[in-house]
């Protein structure tokens, strides 16, 4: 059975306009190893170079952050939900 | 980082959109208020339909310079929008310290979704008047990020 990878509004252009994808596997890591193939420009954003997600992006499992987990190693089952979600913030506080 | 598709080039917003970012962001004073823009994509130009405001999640002692939206208000946002055709296409804060440009903090944000409208509201003028810009980020162009048209 497999996961389910809600794709935010802004990312939509990389999938195709896909909302939802389909994916297989066993922790958050193979599922995005999984998408890969298929939506190699969303998986680029996603990671970075050093295979870690980037800093402007959250992932969340069944509505908590992973990095709140096991991060990558985060354990996913059928029927779960995973969402990759813009992380905002700014101010005028460091306005350079 | 991107696509590298251009970017946004003009934003539309709905009378109701402007006016709700406007009154957020006049509440929220002397704190940074923020939140979320919903509508549509239509090649260059996002068109807002209307906003939802956020609570400022940064410590306390900041929110007059720092704002953060917490990402499970987005994730219950795009749930409602589902099955719409609607989406979040940008992003608003205010600078009730300064003016309605982008902060080296924000260009940092904006780089990195540069998918995205970025409105910012200033509200710090002595008459009162709030005065709202549009932001975007074109990748691969030095000027980014560059002030949009509204209209």
């Amino acid at each position: 059975m497999s996961v389910t990878v809600r794709v935010p509004s802004a990312l939509r252009k990389l999938t195709s306009g896909l909302s939802e994808l389909s994916a297989e596997g066993t922790t958050v890591r193979e599922l995005f190893a999984d998408l890969k193939n298929a939506h190699p420009q969303l998986l680029g954003r996603i990671m970075g170079d050093d295979g870690q997600v980037r800093q402007f992006l959250n992932v969340f499992v069944n509505g908590t952050d992973i990095r709140y987990e096991k991060e990558l190693e985060t354990p996913v089952k059928g029927g779960d939900e995973v969402s990759i979600v813009p992380s905002i913030a700014g101010g005028w506080g460091t306005a350079g | 980082m991107s696509d590298g598709e251009g970017g946004i080039r003009r934003a539309f917003l709905s009378t109701n959109a402007r006016n709700a970012v406007i009154e957020d962001a006049r509440d929220a004073s002397p704190d940074e208020a923020c939140g979320l823009l919903v509508g549509r994509v239509e090649e260059a130009r996002v068109r807002v339909l209307r906003a939802v405001p956020c609570t400022n999640e940064a410590p306390a002692d900041r929110r007059s310079t720092r704002f953060t939206i917490d990402p499970r208000r987005v994730i219950e946002e795009e749930r409602a929008l589902r099955g719409s055709g609607e989406g979040i296409v940008g992003f608003y804060h205010s600078h009730p310290a300064g003016q309605p440009v982008p902060s080296s903090v924000d260009r940092g944000y904006m780089e990195f979704w540069p998918e995205v409208l970025w409105l910012i509201v200033g509200v710090g003028g002595a008459d009162g008047d709030a005065a709202l810009r549009a932001w975007g980020w074109d990748p691969g162009a030095p000027e980014s990020p560059r002030e949009l048209p509204i209209g």
